[in-house]
């Protein structure tokens, strides 16, 4: 089950979302249950490839709670109402933690690391080790206390750690984007009239936010397409 | 040139991620009754294999394409000082448009990881 949840998003699409890799992940719980009944075996797959969503890493949880829902005899009904009531949450958690916190702090390790010198390759490196340290985990983690709780997960989620530790990683998130930025600003071949430059789109980046990268993108191309163009005449 | 393929390739990946959500519901988008969980298995890793090619060959194609621009170009006009500021600017502002993603809250954070990134560079 622990290596199918790796492919659970293999087959998203807008209808089921990831339903048909919930199921996926399932068929070795669902086979042991259902053992010597192909038809069982087949309507429980039927009714696990219906409509679920959650954060792909913590769907490892949902499939171990309802892997031990199934082993117990829950009612269809009440595991379809599980499911129902588990998705909305895990899904939230799953993005605040890993989407908007520790993901981009650890492209801003690697990149940080780059930018003070080291090789490309060790940037990289260090992002996957660390980004892939806590991917790792949640799976893991997810399928054992999904297993172990089955319909007492929702007690064990409100006890996690992950607000916590999204706060600890936008702390070193923000002291890394500091970091990251100055070494931009003030890195190799520059000038003293350029760290003035820089510290201003600093400041108009902090003010706009994520809002200003469209705009330092567009700048980025525009920069590279009237270097080429000017390079050729 | 690194950037702008970059760049590019990372939107044509997200064009093509939705076109490909888009194909799966063909393969896997309404729930199945009476499947064999070799029939499952079917339907959820054809959409994983032709995912696979999807990436392969858009990522071959950027390398490829790259390749052919470094040497198809001649750089030895190019204005490196002022695309040079201008991409520093844009990669700063990028940088430090995150401290947004990580909240306000934790600008003492930033202004303390700023003074390290000028104390490294100055060392460096």
């Amino acid at each position: 089950m622990l290596l199918r949840s790796f492919a659970v998003q293999g087959s998203w699409n807008y209808q089921t979302l990831i339903g048909t890799g919930l199921a996926f992940i399932l068929v070795p719980a669902l086979k042991n249950v259902h053992a010597g009944d192909p038809e069982g075996l087949r309507r429980a797959l039927g009714r696990h490839t219906e409509l679920f969503n959650s954060h792909p890493y913590l769907a490892s949880v949902a499939a171990g709670a309802i892997a031990r829902l199934e082993a117990d005899g829950t009612p269809p009904e009440m595991v379809a109402r599980f499911k129902a009531a588990v998705r909305g949450s895990l899904g939230t958690l799953g993005d605040r933690l890993v989407w908007l916190m520790w993901r981009p702090m650890s492209v801003l390790l690697g990149v940080s690391l780059v930018l003070a010198g080291a090789a490309w390759w060790v940037g990289a490196l260090a992002f996957l080790v660390v980004f892939n340290a806590l991917h790792l985990w949640m799976r893991v983690w997810g399928l054992r206390i999904g297993l172990r709780d089955g319909l007492q997960i929702g007690r064990t989620l409100k006890g996690v750690p992950f607000p916590r530790m999204g706060d600890r990683a936008a702390q070193a998130g923000a002291l890394l984007a500091g970091f990251a930025a100055a070494l931009a600003a003030t890195g190799r071949g520059s000038r003293p009239w350029e760290w003035g430059v820089a510290a201003a789109a600093a400041l108009l980046g902090i003010a706009l936010g994520p809002r200003v990268r469209p705009a330092a993108a567009a700048a980025m191309v525009l920069a590279l397409v009237a270097g080429l163009v000017l390079a050729r005449t | 040139m690194t950037v702008l393929v970059a760049l590019a390739l990372e939107w044509v990946g997200g064009r093509s991620v939705e076109g490909m959500r888009k194909l799966n519901v063909r393969f896997s988008g309404a729930p199945a009754q009476g499947l064999t969980p070799a029939a499952l298995a079917g339907r959820h890793l054809a959409p994983v294999a032709i995912d696979f090619a999807r990436g392969a060959g858009l990522t071959l194609a950027a390398v490829l394409l790259l390749g052919w621009l470094l040497r198809a170009i001649d750089f030895s006009g190019f204005p490196s000082v002022a695309v040079g500021t201008l991409l520093r600017v844009s990669v700063v502002a990028g940088l430090a448009s995150a401290l947004r993603l990580f909240g306000r809250a934790h600008y003492p954070l930033f202004i303390a990881g700023a003074a390290a990134g000028v104390v490294v560079a100055w060392l460096a």
